[in-house]
């Protein structure tokens, strides 16, 4: 107890400092600006924010980057009540109400219901994420190598099946990424494997590289082929008509407060399973919402609470999904694959080490992410209507900007050419494989465990031999992980649909 | 579809051709150094030719069969111009690439952006002189200010040194 008390005070010591406080409003601002760019999406802009963490202590580094992703999502909202644009896919739950109101003139109301749940939703994420730990904490007793072993299988199995277009897909992705991971020196023995002799490939691929390839450079080749700026008919002028300011969207958050709690918990609720993602939490508080509405027939057309139910989901998912991101080292989102890789740069191996020896990084993050959402609130709704003209900005400028930032950002991971080709025969096989439906985040993660799987199968065949995937609790996560693979596959073989809805984990 | 049936098989046999080439490369480390990358390129195996033969094997068409969403999407593949485009944009990558490594960052970047805007997007001239400019600035302040590298790193300028 006296370790949680120390790691939540160090926390708080962490985010007073005033350098922090400016990068996290750093991170909000540019956050709120990447967020409503619709089609760069949430797992983009984390690849583009992977070079800045080089360089950076911990701490202000992951003030800048959480700053940034927890903003990320209501600059998302913005586009999505005004333009009828899920700015980072994820929200197009929100568009089924919020753009109804802004129809309705009521636009700036939506935006202050918005961001007040947004705020208040992530709070609850927080908190349900700070009660989680000390229960995590004294399960992690039980968790040894053969367990973290299972854990990391489980963990790519999960994102690439849920993520991908069929089961077969999302385990060749997972299974993809751990053969690229092996490229470079053996952890174990130090043999150079697959590098073919070339000096620049001992290290490995970079997962710098990898990330802005998969993600950025593919999603800019897919924004480009789409060949049109998705936000080019909209309208977001903010009617100033009676009772749709955006004081009345704020009331109307605490005029439905038993909606926030709600949605808060479903949402964090779903961000604690690997894989499920925001727009299954989102929808689950909608439906729940409209469910307990005593006018359901409102929803979809325009009704607050059709807009506060999602927004208060979206942002406690975070929260949530960084509990099995940080004490197991399995993502709880795709987003949340990509901060491991953020973990591993700054030195951090996520899993019970890193609960265990930095509590005051962990509860920091927590408070960051709180305060972020705060301020992305409170910073968004004051500037909204002049970041949302970005949504205009024509992919022919947008995609060769981001390509080239890319390429430097490659170069900025290893200092050496080799870096930058990475990053764009990445790019070509993320653009590739999401055209055919592979999941990219299952890539990535399968990149990011390899070396963890391999280090905990040996320590694993080294302690308790062959048989060690026996022990209870090993078993039971490989027995998931079957079942993650396997319970669609009878699903559709009833010929039930077990399948998450569109744009699950994007 | 039928463009991106083979396509799909194709990537099939890409994962298969791959793990084939990573058994055969990993049979010359330590044993201790092949285990996993072999027991990983087999399971790749096993799973690719799952997909490649499962939607002509009645008990593996659910494994391989694709999810609704996923079949929505898929109709992207086939659309009008989107290839076309997407080939476009990939050129234009593999230009900047080819421009990073003659000319070096400082120079392939601005060149790059003029040219790009100037061809594709001839909509605003200020703006992509803008956008050309800061460009340039950044790659400048990251490469010479930042990594303390010269300007002229590409091989162009070492064969005329």
């Amino acid at each position: 107890m006296d370790a949680i008390l120390t790691g939540i005070v160090q926390a708080v010591f962490h985010f007073l400092d005033l350098e922090v406080i400016l990068l996290v409003v750093a991170g909000v601002l540019l956050g709120l600006t990447i967020g409503v760019i619709p089609g760069l999406g949430g797992l983009a802009t984390l690849a583009l924010l992977l070079p800045f963490a080089y360089g950076m202590e911990p701490v202000p580094a992951l003030a800048l980057i959480l700053g940034a992703y927890s903003a990320l999502y209501f600059g998302g909202s913005i586009t999505a009540i005004l333009l009828n644009t899920p700015g980072t896919g994820e929200q197009v739950v929100t568009t089924f109400d919020g753009y109804k109101m802004t129809q309705q003139g009521k636009g700036a109301r939506a935006l202050g219901a918005s961001a007040t749940a947004s705020a208040l939703g992530g709070l609850i994420g927080v908190f349900v994420m700070m009660a989680a730990i000390p229960f995590v904490r004294l399960f992690m007793y039980y968790i040894r190598p053969p367990e973290m072993f299972a854990l990391g299988l489980l963990g790519v199995a999960t994102i690439g099946v849920l993520s991908a277009g069929s089961v077969t897909k999302g385990l060749l992705s997972g299974l993809f990424g751990l053969m690229l991971s092996f490229v470079g020196y053996d952890p174990i023995t130090g043999t150079p494997r697959f590098t073919f002799g070339n000096l620049d490939l001992f290290d490995g691929l970079g997962i710098t590289s990898m990330t802005l390839g998969l993600f950025a450079i593919a999603e800019m080749f897919h924004l480009f082929a789409k060949g049109r700026s998705i936000a080019q008919e909209g309208d977001f002028s903010l009617s100033a008509q009676a009772g749709s300011s955006v004081w009345d969207g704020v009331k109307d958050c605490f005029r439905h407060f038993r909606t926030i709690v709600e949605g808060g918990v479903i949402g964090a609720g779903v961000g604690m399973i690997p894989g499920l993602g925001g727009t299954v939490a989102m929808f689950f508080s909608y439906a729940r919402a409209k469910q307990r509405s005593p006018n359901p027939q409102e929803f979809g057309r325009g009704a607050v609470a059709g807009v506060i139910a999602p927004e208060a989901a979206n942002n406690a998912k975070e929260g949530g999904s960084l509990v099995p991101t940080i004490a197991f080292g399995v993502p709880g989102s795709s987003g949340m694959a990509i901060f491991i890789g953020i973990f591993l740069i700054l030195g951090f191996e996520p899993g019970p080490n890193l609960i265990n020896e930095h509590l005051d990084i962990v509860f920091f993050m927590a408070l960051a992410i709180a305060g972020s959402s705060l301020m992305a609130s409170l910073i968004g709704l004051l500037i909204a209507p002049y970041i949302a003209r970005i949504s205009y900005v024509r992919p022919q400028v947008i995609v060769p900007t981001l390509i080239t930032i890319s390429f430097m950002g490659g170069f900025l991971d290893s200092r050496v050419f080799m870096a930058v080709t990475i990053t764009l025969v990445a790019g070509l096989f993320g653009f590739w494989f999401s055209l055919l439906n592979y999941s990219n985040a299952g890539i990535i993660l399968g990149f990011l465990m390899g070396p963890l799987v391999e280090r905990y199968l040996f320590l694993s065949l080294q302690a308790y031999g062959a048989q060690f995937f026996l022990r209870p609790i090993s078993l039971a996560i490989l027995m998931a992980g079957l079942a993650v693979i396997f319970v669609p596959y009878f699903g559709r073989r009833a010929g039930g649909k077990v399948l998450p809805p569109k744009g699950v984990d994007q | 579809m039928k463009l991106r049936t083979l396509a799909d098989q194709l990537t099939s046999a890409f994962f298969i051709l791959v793990s084939v080439g990573y058994i055969l490369t990993s049979k010359d480390y330590a044993p201790g150094a092949r285990l996993i990358p072999t027991i990983v390129a087999v399971s790749t195996i096993i799973v690719a030719t799952i997909q490649l033969i499962g939607p002509r094997v009645r008990v593996l068409q659910a494994l391989a069969a694709e999810k609704e969403a996923a079949e929505d999407e898929a109709e992207t593949f086939a659309s009008s111009g989107y290839l076309k485009r997407g080939a476009v944009v990939v050129g234009w990558a593999l230009l900047l690439h080819f421009l990073i490594y003659t000319l070096g960052f400082v120079v392939a970047v601005p060149f790059f952006m003029a040219t790009f805007l100037s061809l594709v997007d001839r909509r605003s001239w200020i703006l992509n002189l803008v956008m050309t400019v800061a460009l340039g600035c950044l790659s400048y302040l990251l490469i010479v200010g930042l990594l303390q590298l010269p300007w002229n790193e590409g091989v162009i300028w070492s064969m005329i040194d």
